[in-house]
């Protein structure tokens, strides 16, 4: 009897652990379960995060930058996106902004050169919205559908929001036919 | 036999002493025995088998992509370079050293820590593990991040001592991240793993009597010589070392649409 009931306390101790396991296992993943809240909403509208607001005001593609004297080629296309952000009710830094292609692929801006708006560089103060443009490379394939990502977080954005806003883009061959560079806007008050 | 155990001694020590004396006793043959049939049984899983040698990592020859995990690197060539303005040497007798190379990014999504692909092996004096910086030949730009399914074509730069002698040959090694789930956390990442992924060894091209063979920052115009009218202070610097020191000044984006 004492044999059984030992066996019994084993046999209880791992399914206990084999249960532990399987909820463990089973989905959604610890990356899931930490993911960034996404904020989603429509173009030109304001999407509200956990301590900003994004609207994605205009959207733009190129295959050639004018930063300062330098022209800047790629080997896809340039997105360039207008933002006008602000801060909910403490200051705040935008640190994040990324496209993701249908393929779920995501491209963050380009640091060929400075770009304050979203990596942490400009403050924005409640009440004072700032915009700007931002510049991101991507394949041309992938220009048709894209995401906006905008995130105050710089790299670990578990748990906090991000915005998600699509981009209407919906034909770049005109602007990979005509090479034209086109220029990129600071970042300034839009109060 | 027992008797000459001490009473005295550690615990570990005691059992030790009196296993021995036990197998003495019993059978003094008995401890071979044990130690043959020790051998005979690791041998059936391969336990006398000729031990690999250590850190071989694979040698391919340049020009053959090789897989890191989250980017793929195909070394072109490694070359020696004088000065390099505005690259800062630590003395002005040090030399830079720069891996060409086409760099891919297989991970999803666009990579920062690019100073993690390679290394430099073979070369005495080299004054950093990681490379000083990376530069993109598209605009002979200073860059930490690249995109995903983009190929670029990059120089990374090392500063070798002029005390040192100058380099015939150098092993790029190609290192590796593997995704998985941390250990604490179970969060699936792409993580450091310390095993090379390539060598490749190359000739040593010395460039410094021909300076244009260099993705030299003086071989495009700088934007930094004529700054944007109004370049917005910033209270936070921008993630980049100074411009005086890299060799590609940033440009600013113009201020008025």
């Amino acid at each position: 009897m004492s044999l059984l009931r030992r066996l019994g306390g084993l046999l209880l101790v791992a399914a206990v652990l084999a249960a532990g396991q399987a909820v463990a296992d089973s989905p959604p993943d610890r990356n899931h379960q930490l993911r960034p809240f996404a904020v989603s909403g429509d173009f030109g509208t304001d999407v509200v995060g956990r301590d900003f607001a994004v609207r994605a005001v205009a959207v733009r593609c190129a295959a050639q930058l004018k930063i300062g004297d330098a022209i800047m080629d790629t080997q896809g296309v340039w997105v360039v996106v207008k933002l006008r952000l602000s801060a909910r009710t403490e200051p705040s830094h935008i640190s994040y902004a990324a496209v993701r292609d249908a393929s779920g692929r995501i491209y963050q801006t380009t640091d060929r050169f400075d770009q304050l708006l979203v990596t942490g560089g400009r403050s924005i103060q409640p009440g004072l919205p700032v915009e700007g443009e931002i510049a991101i490379e991507v394949p041309a394939a992938s220009a048709g559908d894209l995401t906006l990502l905008v995130a105050s977080t710089f790299v670990d954005h578990r748990m906090d929001s991000m915005a998600e806003i699509p981009l209407p883009i919906s034909d770049v061959t005109a602007v990979l036919a005509n090479p034209a560079p086109t220029e990129v806007l600071a970042p300034r008050s839009a109060a | 036999m027992l008797a000459a155990v001490s009473v005295t001694t550690g615990r570990g020590q005691l059992s030790r002493r009196l296993f021995r004396g036990l197998l003495d006793g019993v059978a003094p043959q008995l401890r071979w025995v044990l130690i043959g049939l020790v051998l005979a049984v690791t041998a059936g899983f391969g336990g006398l088998e000729t031990a690999p040698a250590e850190d071989k990592s694979p040698q391919v020859a340049a020009g053959v992509p090789v897989d890191g995990g989250p980017w793929r690197v195909e070394v072109i060539d490694v070359r020696l370079a004088g000065d390099l303005p505005p690259l800062r040497r630590q003395d002005d007798k040090n030399r830079w050293l720069y891996v060409t190379a086409n760099v891919t990014i297989t991970a999803n999504e666009s990579w920062t820590l690019t100073k993690k692909m390679v290394r430099l092996s073979g070369v005495e004096g080299v004054l950093t593990e990681e490379p000083y910086d990376m530069v993109l030949y598209r605009d002979k730009r200073v860059v930490s991040r690249l995109h995903p399914n983009m190929p670029e074509k990059v120089a990374f730069f090392w500063e070798q001592s002029g005390d040192a002698p100058v380099p015939t040959t150098a092993t790029v090694l190609v290192l590796g991240m593997t995704y998985r789930a941390d250990s604490f956390s179970s969060e699936r990442t792409w993580m450091e793993d310390e095993a090379v992924r390539a060598g490749v060894t190359v000739p040593v091209l010395d460039v410094r009597a021909s300076p244009g063979a260099t993705p030299s920052p003086g071989a495009t115009p700088s934007p930094g010589a004529s700054p944007s009218p109004g370049a917005t202070p910033s209270p936070v610097p921008p993630p980049r070392v100074a411009t005086s020191a890299r060799p590609g000044a940033t440009p600013t984006v113009r201020t008025s649409p």
